[in-house]
Formats: structure tokens, sequence, C-alpha cells
């Protein structure tokens, strides 16, 4: 049922899930929401399951006329969410009436905010997943909205009582986007491809975010990574999180929209959890990347999980 | 081809089975021959998998399998992998215009290559090709090019824009034909009026690792036949011979 209408497009805003597996062997993208932590956050906010489709909204935000009473929930970045014009808060759950307007403001942190919606967008399933691949055109809209598009929701949102205490993060449970990135790896698969000063190099230097970075991945600029066997490899697979040195020395981290493979050697890769925070890191920002070893990188993993699990318990503590 | 297969860890999640460190269709068989026994062993915490020239890339969930163990499973697999029969596979025929604005680069390949464009067209289309691995997106299919057309190097810059459907290769690896619109480093020798990427469809992609192509001339006038059909998905592609299984049924 009609949920939402686009009044303004704004930067780019896409439906974005989990994102699509099973498919990388026929050459498709996995995609899905740049930030998982905040799309998950999003759906939970919003009493959704985590892995439903949610609204991805990159820096500059679009005019939304809410179609029917929905319980909405915004969590990532900062852009100044407004409803009627009147700041907002995040990382919480509001009620809208049909006829409310949703709207942001100036970006203040962080570059991705996610529009979790209660009943999740109802988007055909493509391949199993509901994001939006823009490159090929498939999930989702098939591109990013525009004005006039009207965005549903599989089920009419549940009876809510407002009396109940809204579900909110504790200040502690939400996080801080600055604008210094440290982005932790795992070496590999390809680092001997690298002489000892190329991977000295990688994880002293600074890399600033240069303006050609998307959701395939971000270009980035520093101290030049040397090389020891030249920069082709037999074309192998690319993961998001994967970080390849071209020719030139300067690093390409590849994240949510990756193409499945590629033919340049893989210094590191980034791990998931700090994966989410690039996603809110801006052309501009500064990285630092610092290797973990796999024992390290799965424990940070777990940490993450429980992380979530704690939220959760929290948030049904706090609606009773 | 490496004695043992190297495991690679990819980040977090990933998780690399070299086979070798060079194009060959012995090791891309041992690939695909291990996703097919990956595929009948089900592991539970494994996402999914793909073979790539060279190497099986596999997803796992750390959080409900084990690094160490998806390895040992693995070399057991190993093991196993010679009982399994080669993958089955078709051999399509690929229409393609050569040269002139279908195949801006024939000229400079030949020139390159010291051939004449008729010997390049020539070399091209007299031999048929396995499809190696499907990727980047839109499950583009890629080929090794035969040794005469393997010394072209990649361009020095790459082009902005090139048609879906231009047949390219360079540095000794070719796509079958390219899926999307979109920029190349490769040299474009001609354009197929073939489509490769049927998102609503599944497979999504109409030709596969382990299929077999092969290039056929075709005129100007037969490619905007060609492409018209393709267009109302009234195009039926030939197939030129389908591999029988072990079981001697053909395929569908």
């Amino acid at each position: 049922m009609e949920a939402l209408e686009v009044l303004h497009k704004g930067a780019l805003t896409t439906t974005q899930d989990l994102g699509r597996y099973g498919y990388q062997r026929y050459g498709v993208p996995i995609c899905g929401a740049m930030d998982k932590f905040a799309l998950r956050m999003a759906n939970i906010l919003a009493g959704n399951e985590e892995g439903e489709a949610a609204l991805e909204v990159t820096i500059m935000g679009p005019k939304l006329r809410v179609l029917q009473g929905l319980r909405v929930a915004f969590t990532g970045a900062d852009l100044s969410p407004q409803i009627n014009g009147l700041p907002c808060s995040m990382w919480c759950c509001l009620p809208v009436e049909k006829g409310d307007v949703i709207s942001f403001g100036a970006p203040r942190s962080g570059c991705r905010t996610y529009i979790g919606i209660s009943g999740g967008i109802d988007v055909p399933l493509i391949m199993g997943s509901r994001s939006t691949h823009i490159r090929t055109g498939h999930g989702g809209f098939g591109r990013a909205l525009i004005q006039g598009d009207v965005i549903h929701v599989k089920e009419e949102g549940k009876n809510w009582d407002k009396a109940i205490t809204p579900k909110k993060l504790l200040e502690e449970q939400i996080p801080i986007y600055a604008k210094d990135w440290v982005a932790r790896v795992v070496l590999g698969p390809q680092q001997e491809y690298f002489t000892p000063r190329g991977l000295k190099t990688f994880l002293e230097g600074e890399y600033w975010i240069t303006p050609e970075s998307d959701r395939m991945g971000y270009r980035l600029k520093g101290p030049k990574i040397e090389h020891r066997y030249g920069a082709d490899i037999i074309t192998d697979a690319t993961t998001p999180g994967s970080v390849q040195v071209p020719g030139d020395g300067m690093p390409i981290v590849l994240l949510a929209d990756a193409q499945t493979t590629g033919g340049y050697p893989k210094i590191g890769v980034v791990i998931s959890p700090d994966q989410d925070k690039l996603a809110q890191a801006k052309p501009g920002d500064r990285i630092r990347f610092e290797k973990v070893s796999i024992s390290r990188a799965h424990q940070l993993l777990v940490d993450m999980e429980n992380k979530i699990k704690a939220i959760k318990n929290s948030l049904t503590l706090s609606s009773y | 081809m490496y004695r043992r297969p190297r495991y690679l860890p990819v980040g977090d999640k990933g998780l690399s089975v070299e086979f070798g460190n060079e194009v060959s269709e012995e090791i891309n068989h041992q690939v695909r021959r291990m996703a097919l026994a990956l595929e009948k062993a089900n592991l539970p915490g494994v996402i999914e998998f793909y073979p790539t020239f060279r190497s099986l890339f596999i997803l796992y969930n750390p959080l409900e399998l084990n690094l160490k163990n998806l390895i040992d499973e693995l070399k057991k697999l190993e093991k196993h992998m010679v009982e399994i029969p080669p993958p089955q596979s078709r051999t399509f025929e690929i229409p393609v215009v050569y040269g002139g604005e279908y195949g801006i680069d024939l000229e400079n390949i030949a020139k390159f290559l010291n051939l004449t464009p008729e010997e390049v067209i020539r070399i091209h289309c007299s031999q048929e090709y396995l499809v190696y691995m499907n990727g980047f997106m839109g499950g583009a299919a890629f080929i090794k090019m035969p040794d005469q057309l393997a010394p072209l190097p990649r361009k020095k810059t790459p082009a902005l824009w090139m048609p879906a459907g231009s047949v390219t290769f360079a540095g000794g690896l070719g796509a079958v034909f390219k899926v999307l619109d979109g920029p190349t480093g490769w040299h474009v020798i001609g354009r197929s009026p073939l489509k490769q990427w049927f998102p609503e469809k599944n497979p999504p992609i109409l030709i596969l690792a382990g299929d077999k192509v092969r290039y056929r001339p075709i005129s100007e006038r037969e490619y905007q036949e060609i492409k018209k059909l393709v267009e109302e998905g009234r195009y039926e592609v030939k197939i030129l011979e389908k591999e029988k299984e072990a079981s001697g049924e053909n395929l569908k």
C-alpha cells in the first residue's frame, strides 16, 4: 500500500536491504546498504525485521510526502532530517501522519541516512533482494528515486499505542562520524605483489577520499604504494572491502556495489564492521589503514553482533 | 598448476582457493570441479562461491563456520574432485560484425600484430573458446585469446564509452562481448547483436562459465535483423552442440 510520494529527489536515494547473495557466480554484485548497521537499526526501530528494504539517502536528502500513518526511523548520517519543517530526532521511532512532509537540511555528519519505514518497502524481489543496482538497472526502482515516485510498504503498519515509550537508542549506542577514519584490514590475498616498503606505506600513510567515489568504491589519493610484480594479476574475485591497487599506486576500496571480479592486486580487505563506517565517509575525509589478524577480525564481528543484540534487548525493555 | 591449491583468506568473510597462476583449461577445470564438489557438499555457513580463471572464491559466515573447519572440509573435497565429471557445456554461435564503426580498433589491432585485418578476423572466428568465468557485473563472460592475438596489450588510455555487444580483447584475454554500455581498456574488434543480461530470468545470464563460444562473421544488415529479433525477445541463439552428460542425457 502507498506510503510515501517523492516531491523532490535529492542527490541519490535508493531502496536497499542487506544485499543480493548467491548470484555472484553470474557476475551479479551483492549491493545492499552501504552501512548495514544503520540499515538494521532503522528497521528494528521502525518495527521491522532487520533485513527489510529501507531508503538509503545520500548527502542531500529528498522531500517526501507521507501518504498514510506510518512509523519511520532515521539512522546513519545526520543530514538534518525534518518533519513538516521542524528538526526531528534520529535513532528513534517516529510516528508520522498522512500529509506530513519529510525533508532534509544541511548535511552535518556522515554521508548516508537510512529511513526505515514500518512494514518495509514493497518493491519486487529480484534475485532474492530489494536492493537497487543502478549500473545494471535492476532491483528497487531500477534507478535512483525521482519526483513522482510512490513508495509502497508491504503491509499496513500495525496499530501502535503512542502512549508506549517510543523506541530510541541510548546516546552511547549511536556511532559518531568524524572526518578521520581508521579502516581495519586483513592483509592479502595478494600482499606478496607489494614490496615491504609498499606495505609500510599502505599501513602508515594517510589517504583522502577523492570525489571519484560512489557505492562501487572509493578512489583514494595519498602516498604511492609500491608494487613488486606489477599491477596485473590474473582476474580473480573482488569482494566488498577489497583494497585494490592499480598501476598508479593509489588504492581503491571496493564497497557494496563492488564488481564481482577484477585484475588488480588486492593488498588487503577492510573488515565488515569498518565497511559500515566507511559508508559514512565523504569525499575529502581522511583514511588510515590498520592491520588486524583474521582471528581478531572474527572477534570484532562477534562483538558487532553482540552490540546489536544488546541494543535490541534494551529497546524491548524500554517499550514496556 | 600448483601441486596443492593455496588457501588465501580474503578479509573476514572470504576465502580464495587458488589452483595456479596462469590461464589454462586444466587449472580452470579444477576450479570448476571444486565448485561442483562444494555444491554437492552443501556446507552450512557457506553463503556462496564462484569460479574465476584460476581460483574459487568462497563467501562464508564466520559466525556459523570457522575458517579452519572450512579449509579442512575443502581439503577433504580435494580428494574427491577427480571423481566428479567435468561440468556440462553448450557451444554458442556468436554473430559479429567485424571492423568499421562496429569494431573501431580492428585496423590498429592488425597493425600491432603485423597481420592484415582479414587475417585477424580469420584467426578470431576460426576457433572455439572456453568460457572460463562470469564476472565484473551483468555476467560478463571471459575467454582466453589464441596465441597469435595474445600479444596485444591493454589500451594506454581506456575508451570512455563503448556500446554493449562490443567484442573486446587485450592482454591475452577477451570478453565474449561487452554486457553493458560503458568504458573499456580493451580493444574493440567488432560488435554482436546478442544480449547476455536478463535480470528477470534465472539464471540471469545466457553464456555460463564452462560453456564454449564460436564467432561467426555477419554483415551489417544481418546485425540489424538479429538485433531487432533480440530486442523483441524472438531471437533463438544458435547452439552448435551440447555436450552430453555422463548419464547420456541431453541438457535442457
